[in-house]
């Protein structure tokens, strides 16, 4: 069994008054790659109204629950977290699984690199589910940090991930060790 | 304004391009496929096939990419049926053929259906594959859809079948000048 994890690009979006001037759509004022805020898969329409694609967005998996944590700030020059350490879910005296498959889990860390959150994004089966997400509770990771050489505080290192809560993408694959 | 701007640290990205950031362990075991642009009418050669497959007439499909291992990607538009309208981004290879679907509800003629102010007409323009994975049975795609006020990002993941399901989806907007 092997468990990977995903970080998700999510996109800077804001609006202003007169974004239906056909004049302005052209010109991206500012364009951003984001970490992940949130189970948005379910929420695409949340807070963006007519920006949104006219079809609806496809349903996957079995999502659990939604995360409704967002950024709540912006932070330039960040250190993404990395996993330190990972526990393999325990799918013991469950039914095998015909194939490797993929679970994909949304996970919140908090600046000590615990995670303090976490829903499934995309399920398996709900008995192998749960214990994914059991398992993903345990993990621990490096916490995001800023970078010291693009701190806007001239350079000064912060501590670590203190202000960086961040959402990942947990992608676990079930099934055997390749 | 929220979120976080991470830096490039080795290779070189595009300014403005889309990305998805993805961990080595996500990679580990997976092909990543190379894009390449479309050559002549591709898998669109076979519509037949893929109305067959659907049990919905094609009414248009445009090539959109080529992956060295022999896949393509094409849009194919379906007929509409009452008001449910159908689009799908098509992977196809010598043995599978994998649909990520679109669906919208028309309104009526000239209406919005696809993306805002599109006036119902669906178009491959803007339509870029960001990435393509695979893992033995296991897909995943990266689908980048620009509109006239945004990009939509998404990634798809099928591992049999002959559909992908959409796992993440999110939103890059572009605000007028």
């Amino acid at each position: 069994m092997t468990i990977g994890i995903a970080l998700r690009v999510d996109a800077l979006a804001f609006r202003t008054n007169n974004m239906k001037t056909p004049a302005g759509r052209a010109k991206m004022i500012a364009a951003m790659v984001l970490v992940g805020v949130g189970c948005r898969q379910a929420s695409v329409a949340d807070g963006q109204g007519s920006t949104i694609p006219a079809s609806a967005p496809a349903q996957s998996g079995t999502a659990s629950r939604t995360c409704v944590y967002r950024e709540n700030g912006f932070r330039s020059g960040v250190n993404p977290p990395r996993e330190v350490h990972r526990v393999e879910p325990d799918l013991s005296g469950l039914p095998p699984l015909a194939d490797e498959q993929i679970a994909i889990i949304e996970v919140r860390i908090d600046e000590t690199g615990r995670v303090t959150e976490s829903c499934m994004l995309r399920g398996v089966r709900e008995d192998v589910d749960r214990k994914a997400l059991e398992a993903v509770n345990a993990w621990r990771f490096e916490p995001p940090r800023l970078r010291a050489d693009t701190n806007l505080t001239d350079g000064e290192r912060l501590e670590a991930g203190t202000a960086v809560p961040i959402f990942m993408t947990v992608t676990m694959r079930l099934g055997r060790r390749l | 304004l929220r979120g976080n701007v991470f830096t490039v640290l080795a290779g070189n990205v595009d300014p403005d391009a889309t990305c998805f950031l993805a961990t080595e362990t996500l990679l580990e075991g997976s092909d990543v496929l190379p894009i390449a642009a479309p050559a002549g009418s591709g898998a669109c050669v076979r519509r037949s096939q893929l109305a067959e497959i659907r049990g919905r007439r094609v009414t248009r499909c445009w090539p959109i990419a080529r992956m060295a291992s022999g896949k393509e990607v094409v849009l194919v538009e379906f007929e509409r049926r009452g008001k449910d309208a159908l689009a799908s981004l098509v992977v196809v290879d010598g043995t599978r053929t994998l649909f990520a679907d679109y669906t919208a509800e028309f309104r009526g003629e000239g209406q919005d259906l696809w993306r805002v102010d599109d006036g119902g007409v669906l178009s491959p323009r803007g339509i870029e594959i960001v990435c393509v994975l695979q893992r033995g049975k296991w897909h995943a795609l990266g689908i980048a859809w620009d509109g006239a006020e945004g990009r939509l990002l998404s990634l798809w993941i099928s591992e049999g079948g002959d559909r992908f399901t959409k796992v993440i989806n999110d939103y890059w907007y572009r605000a007028p000048s």
